[in-house]
């Protein structure tokens, strides 16, 4: 998660919201959860069409192009782009963009989150660990290798994740 | 054994001969090239050190580690298109999928007499490829790796009368765990972090993932090393600034990062062509819903490719996500995701990626970070949707019961009649979903200082000791996938350096 565009609060934040915002607990109903699901992932996507018509229309009054929030190049500095423009660019740049942004990275973090769990995985009948330890085991066999085996000695790690 | 730095390190190198940046496709090559030739090569790498033994088929564990923010990037613009690079040990050939094609010949003729080198003639080359291929064990794919929807689309070409060709890939004993994308766990997949890297390891190079290089430090016309962070690998946090010194530098940071640290480095005041041209080979997905269980998860990743419309620029061929990838990918939200989900047997992904016909470019911030903008000219979006036409009536001539296509607004092909009102359609840019995994130019190698970065010699313009050695330096898209052009490129100009070495001790 630290690894991600995000900045450090904003991976914590993330952390500590995912728990909430998709309860993986196994007591819950597979229904209720895909429910919670469609209806956080309707928003998400629907939001963001918001911001960005609000933009469009803050742009037609105010008259300036929507590519405009590039303005913070060097050279438009020092242009003679007019203060008006400047500052709506500037407006989207920093705040209407990050917020578009955001409810991208937060939609696909968690339909990657969903979908990427065992359980899930069981459902639609993915059955990668087994299949990598299968083919490990495969190939270890046909290059008659001997050494010392890391796959061998880590079975855990392709068993499914405790659910 | 190559260092994964945990801490502030008292062993990090002051001083090398040659200080390479980045360990990937680029930099992999030149460190074992030269390390071999007899230099005190030191490799600096950003991302972390994983070993096969550490590589699993959760994305969740994997995107993090493996790929530069994730793998979430994108490009703004019209339309925008996410792409992913790679920010490990072995850079971006460990998550890649292996498909290795020479630079077709007419491209390779187009740049010898741009350039005015007859090194770049396919047949001068072609001994150099030769070696390439043979280190990294370069074959078809095995018939018996075929997925089942991969057979489909053969079937399916074969039935339409399409030209397909076996897909080369660098692989020695492949299993088909079709997990390419998260690195491969069975270390089938002869990535630079299994060939190129132990080799360089083994004639003495030193390499240190988790080293972020800032800039190079310049004095004149020469580079007097480079200045560098370590990360902390848990939190991706910077320690103190450091600095290497070093009589050459080698920059092979990738089609973004190269770019970025000339910027940091003042480079780009002098080069304005810095960053200017972005070639991306843009490639969208076509899903198609079979009636029976295809598993495409077991098989080889791309087993062959359909390049009957390589003249215009097209390349077809199937390939396959995983669950949560696939998710987010998808053009739907809400329930309509998992109804599709939930059928992720049935599930075949078959992709089109098209030579593009007018570059992109960078723009950095302050900082020098990069922002890519591209936008999708007029033809390309006409191609585009001859590509995705073609997909879905691949599909259907497999059997397919419904095929979900990347344009909004018209997510859906039932039956051939939908094709058909897709044809009369006037597709706009700004309706595909568009991905790449293939940037490359924004370095261009050229005569001039004026309208390119590095001349012929991959030395970059004004600088004597400053190298890219990276898909950056490409004078323009090469149509298939890069890594074996970059490779070889890599291997010539290493070449070409340490002979112009030798002669210039021999002179002195
Ligand atoms: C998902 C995916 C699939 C692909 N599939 C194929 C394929 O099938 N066939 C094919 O030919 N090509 C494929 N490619 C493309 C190919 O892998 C790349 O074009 C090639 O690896 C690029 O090589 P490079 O040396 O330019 O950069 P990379 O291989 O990306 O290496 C650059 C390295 O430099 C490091 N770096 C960056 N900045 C710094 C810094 N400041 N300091 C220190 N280190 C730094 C990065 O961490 C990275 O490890 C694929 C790419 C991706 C992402």
């Amino acid at each position: 998660m630290h690894n991600l565009i995000l900045k450090p609060f904003e991976c914590r934040l993330i952390e500590a919201l995912l728990p909430v915002i998709l309860p993986t607990m196994p007591v819950h109903e597979h229904r209720f959860r895909r429910r919670v699901l469609y209806h956080i992932d309707r928003f998400l996507v629907k939001m963001p069409l918001f911001f960005r018509w609000l933009f469009h229309l803050g742009a037609w009054l105010f008259d300036v192009s929507p590519m405009l929030f590039l303005a913070h190049t060097h050279r438009f500095h020092r242009s003679s782009l007019h203060f008006r423009q400047y500052w709506t660019a500037r407006a989207y740049r920093t705040s209407i963009m990050p917020l578009y942004r955001w409810f991208h990275i937060i939609r696909g973090l968690i339909l990657l989150v969903y979908y990427s769990q065992d359980d899930q995985h069981r459902r639609l009948r993915y059955y990668p660990a087994e299949w990598v330890k299968f083919n490990v085991m495969n190939r270890r066999r046909k290059l008659k290798l001997v050494e010392e085996a890391p796959h061998d000695s880590q079975p855990s790690r392709f068993q499914p994740r405790s659910s | 054994m190559i260092r994964n730095l945990r801490g502030s390190n008292p062993d990090l190198p002051d001083r090398c001969q040659v200080c390479v940046i980045g360990s990937g496709a680029g930099g992999a090559v030149v460190a074992a090239e030269l390390a071999e030739a007899g230099f005190d090569v030191v490799v600096l790498e950003e991302g972390g050190y994983y070993p096969t033994s550490e590589l699993s088929h959760d994305p969740l564990r994997m995107l993090p580690r493996l790929y530069r923010n994730a793998g979430g990037d994108s490009t703004l613009g019209r339309a925008p298109i996410m792409y992913t690079e790679g920010r490990c040990v072995g850079g971006s050939t460990v998550i890649n999928a292996g498909v290795c094609y020479r630079t077709p010949s007419d491209v390779l003729h187009r740049w010898a007499m741009g350039l005015g080198t007859l090194d770049f003639m396919p047949e001068n080359l072609a001994p150099i490829f030769e070696q390439v291929e043979k280190h990294l064990h370069v074959s078809p794919v095995p018939q018996e790796l075929y997925s089942k929807d991969a057979k489909y689309m053969l079937e399916a070409a074969q039935g339409k009368n399409y030209h397909s060709v076996p897909v080369l890939r660098n692989i020695h004993a492949c299993q088909g765990t079709n997990l390419c994308i998260l690195g491969c766990p069975t270390g089938a997949k002869q990535s630079t972090l299994v060939t190129y890297l132990p080799r360089a390891q083994k004639a003495g190079a030193r390499i240190f993932a988790n080293c972020r290089v800032q800039k190079i430090e310049l004095d004149g016309d020469r580079a007097a090393g480079v200045e560098y962070h370590e990360l902390d690998p848990l939190t991706g946090q910077r320690g103190p600034l450091r600095f290497l010194q070093a009589d050459w530098v080698f920059v092979a940071a990738g089609g973004t990062q190269s770019p970025s640290i000339l910027f940091r480095s003042g480079i780009a005041r002098k080069l304005r062509f810095v960053g200017k041209t972005l070639f991306l080979h843009p490639n969208t997905k076509c899903v198609g819903i079979f009636p029976d269980e295809v598993n495409a998860w077991q098989g080889s990743v791309q087993s062959f490719q359909i390049d009957e419309f390589a003249e215009e620029g097209l390349t077809l061929g199937a390939t396959f996500l995983p669950p949560g990838i696939l998710a987010l990918a998808l053009p739907f939200y809400g329930r309509e995701v998992d109804r599709i989900m939930e059928q992720y047997n049935h599930l075949s992904v078959w992709g089109v990626l098209v030579e593009d016909s007018h570059p992109g470019r960078l723009r950095f911030s302050p900082k020098g970070l990069p922002m890519a903008t591209y936008k999708l000219t007029r033809d390309d979006t006409e191609r585009f949707k001859f590509g995705i036409l073609k997909l879905a009536g691949l599909f259907f001539e497999a059997g397919a019961r419904e095929v979900l296509l990347p344009i909004r607004g018209m997510e859906y092909a039932r039956s051939r009649d939908d094709l058909r009102q897709l044809e009369r359609y006037r597709l706009k840019a700004e309706q595909l979903s568009l991905f790449s995994v293939h940037l490359m130019g924004t370095c261009r190698m050229g005569l001039y200082p004026q309208t390119s970065v590095v001349d012929v010699h991959h030395r970059v313009h004004g600088l004597r000791n400053v190298f890219i050695t990276d898909a950056s330096v490409f004078p323009g898209p090469i149509r298939v996938n890069p890594m074996l052009t970059i490779m070889a490129m890599a291997t010539r100009a290493a070449h070409n350096f340490v002979e112009y070495q030798r002669r210039f001790s021999q002179a002195a």
